[in-house]
């Protein structure tokens, strides 16, 4: 088996209204398949261990390519495990830690900005009030991460 | 040429007299003719050889010494030296018969005190009153010499005392120093202090003891260990009064009721030994005892009994500084644990704050992205179709939202700009303002504002993020409340006066009436209604509070008709000039 990066982003929110809303946001900009929605962090966590950890079991070279996300947008307040808990585990992992992750998050708190980029963020940005502006957000996004940047290799 | 009257010169009573003397007949005779004339000998002995003169120096005490000249074995020059050397100063008058005038010489010369031909009486009873009178004078003076000796020597102990005080740190340290030099100043073979309890007075706790006897046995060892708590009750009262407990002049072993309850209480057996029991008083409070004792002498001397009380009454001013000494640090102590629980209390209601504000402002913003999410995707694909006034409506909530998005990022720069610590650095008035214009450059082209900046503006010392947000408030302001008759002109500039920097906001919109100009800077004060001017009320009480946290102030100047003029002002100790 082999781990590749993807061209799948993998969104975290707990949100439904703000999913709905995101969900509309790409839709006109990438396929729907490509983007992911998941509820929580540890959905996300035990998701990319489970492909890490499979890596390393030789019996099972017939199964089809499993892939990384190639961008993970990550809400900072969620219940259970908090965005920059997520961000700070992906970012001690021997591989996981090159995947490229944006904090999308209401908080323009000095002391969350800071601590996510101590920690390691690609990018953080605040979640805009206006629909079209979250729209041209995203846009920028999904331009420069998925079509401008080299991304990383996992193997 | 004596008269009877003789008799009445004897000033000395109880006269002890040594005779050396080989004829019994001529002693007695001495013996006799003596009393006859008034001498008051109630003791007297005749030696005749050098064994019997030493013994009779070593064992006794004489007022004087009269000596035969020459005799079978032994003489007066040999008593002479016998005396000498056993270091006593007594008259020694030699009575014999011819004698030549260089042996009288010699005589006087070897100490002999005077030189009187047998028989003649007449002589002697003078040159015995004499010599006995310039005796007890010689002993005075030693006695004074002594004293003197004594009172230094004491007098340096006590300042000793007075030294190892100012030296203790403790009422303990206190207490050992000077139950150490007792032995020394008293000659005690035992001392100790007690304390008394300052809530039960007739309770004591020894603080400090000490025995000086060498090699003492199991059986003698002092069973006044220290921290041990006695009652004190049976000589309280005395005590309380200042009494010395002493048994200077009672049968050593006829002590009162009093003592011996208090020996029973301290388990010491002071029965046939002297004591001295010192109360320590301050201000009519008996704030201990001090107790000494003595093995060795059957009595202590007033003297010693009034150095003690001496040393008592240091003591107890000692003992109660100490004491003050000891509260005060209690005090402080507690004052600083106070202090800490306090600041520890504050700290967790500011942190709880913090986190209150910061999930209100978080919270409050997400619903609102859904509301204006919404309103805009309605507006965006189904507008064409909408009827009438519908999307008149939903631009209105669009208007809400966008404003209550401003209120809450306020609200949020407001409680962070109260609780976030402060990093004071040089900024630079001109690059700070310059990012703010940036940051306004839409809103400033769409009130048409004209803006002029007399640079350059000084460096000031103060948080570069808050002296952003203060500019922010001040120009979103003068944006605001512009006035519709005029074209809006903002002049920003700036003095320095006695190191204190000025920076000056002066625009020309609608004013402040002067009754309001303390008001606008509390928070959620609004003079305007919404509609009419746009601002929450929260710009002008984040400019006040931001500055003051930098050591500032502000302050607004305006008629209340042609326009408004915000100064900010920075203390001069942060002064840098660029």
């Amino acid at each position: 088996m082999k781990l590749t990066a993807s061209r799948e982003i993998f969104v975290v929110e707990d949100d439904p209204d703000d999913i709905f809303l995101y969900r509309r946001a790409f839709a006109s900009l990438i396929d729907p398949d490509r983007v992911r929605f998941l509820r929580n962090g540890e959905e996300l966590v035990s998701y990319c261990n489970r492909l890490v950890g499979s890596q390393r079991r030789p019996d099972e070279d017939t199964e089809p390519e499993q892939e990384l996300p190639g961008l993970i947008l990550l809400d900072i307040k969620m219940p259970k495990k908090s965005g920059l808990e997520v961000l700070e585990w992906f970012r001690r992992q021997e591989i996981l830690r090159r995947i490229p992750i944006i904090i999308l998050s209401s908080s323009q708190a000095r002391s969350d900005i800071n601590a996510a980029y101590e920690l390691g963020v690609n990018a953080y940005v605040v979640k805009p009030l206006i629909f079209a502006e979250m729209q041209k957000t995203i846009d920028h996004i999904c331009n420069f991460w998925l079509k401008t940047i080299t991304p990383p290799s996992y193997h | 040429m004596h008269s009877a009257g003789s008799e009445d010169i004897w000033t000395e009573s109880d006269l002890r007299l040594l005779l050396v003397e080989d004829s019994v007949d001529d002693a007695d005779l001495l013996i006799l003719e003596l009393r006859r004339r008034g001498m008051p000998i109630v003791h007297h002995r005749r030696v005749e050889t050098a064994d019997q003169m030493a013994d009779a120096l070593a064992n006794d005490s004489w007022d004087l010494v009269i000596s035969d000249h020459q005799m079978p074995g032994f003489s007066a020059f040999e008593a002479l030296d016998i005396l000498k050397s056993y270091h006593l100063d007594i008259p020694f008058i030699i009575v014999s018969g011819a004698i030549g005038e260089d042996t009288a010489v010699r005589a006087m010369r070897s100490g002999a005190h005077d030189y009187i031909l047998k028989g003649n009486l007449a002589r002697l009873l003078p040159a015995i009153q004499r010599e006995l009178g310039e005796a007890r004078q010689r002993e005075r003076r030693r006695e004074a010499e002594r004293a003197t000796q004594r009172y230094v020597e004491r007098l340096g102990i006590l300042h000793d005392i007075d030294r190892a005080i100012l030296a203790a740190h403790s009422i303990r340290e206190i207490a050992q120093s000077v139950v150490e030099r007792l032995g020394l100043l008293l000659g005690s073979s035992h001392a100790a202090l007690l304390l008394t309890d300052r809530v039960v007075g007739t309770r004591a706790t020894v603080l400090a003891e000490r025995q000086w006897l060498p090699n003492i046995a199991p059986a003698e060892r002092s069973p006044l260990r220290s921290n041990r708590v006695v009652d004190i009750s049976p000589v309280f009262t005395r005590l309380h009064h200042g009494e010395t407990l002493t048994n200077i002049e009672s049968d050593l072993n006829e002590s009162t009721d009093e003592i011996r309850q208090l020996c029973t209480n301290l388990d010491l057996d002071l029965d046939g030994r002297c004591f001295i029991i010192s109360p320590i008083v301050y201000e009519n409070r008996l704030l201990g005892l001090m107790l000494n004792i003595d093995r060795r002498h059957s009595t202590f001397s007033p003297e010693q009994v009034e150095v003690a009380s001496d040393v008592a009454n240091q003591l107890a001013i000692a003992l109660q500084q100490a004491y003050f000494a000891e509260q005060i640090e209690k005090h402080a102590v507690e004052l600083e644990q106070r202090v800490a629980e306090r600041t520890r209390e504050l700290q967790e209601a500011n942190e709880e704050l913090e986190a209150f504000t910061y999930s209100v402002s978080h919270d409050l913003r997400a619903p609102l992205r859904s509301v204006r999410g919404y309103a805009d995707l309605i507006q965006d694909e189904f507008g064409d179709e909408l009827p009438g006034d519908s999307r008149l409506y939903l631009e209105k909530i669009g208007e809400g939202t966008h404003r209550m998005d401003n209120l809450i990022q306020d609200l949020l720069s407001y409680s962070q700009l109260r609780l976030q610590s402060l990093r004071l650095w040089p900024v630079s008035l001109s690059t700070a303002l310059q990012g703010v214009l940036d940051r306004l450059r839409e809103e400033i082209r769409e009130a048409q504002a004209e803006i002029t900046v007399h640079d350059p503006l000084p460096r000031i010392t103060g948080d570069q993020e808050i002296v952003g947000v203060i500019l922010h408030a001040l120009l979103k302001n003068a944006l605001s409340y512009r006035s519709s008759e005029r074209p809006l002109q903002i002049t920003i500039s700036s003095t320095t006066e006695e190191g204190r920097t000025r920076l000056t906001i002066a625009d020309n919109g609608i004013g402040i009436p002067a009754e309001y100009h303390d008001q606008i800077f509390r928070i959620f004060e609004r003079l305007h209604l919404s509609d009419d001017y746009e601002g929450n009320g929260i710009g002008l009480a984040l400019v006040k509070k931001g500055i003051e946290r930098m050591g500032g102030a502000c302050g607004v100047i305006s008629d209340g008709l042609t326009g408004s003029t915000f100064w900010l002002e920075w203390p001069q100790k942060s002064i840098r000039h660029e």
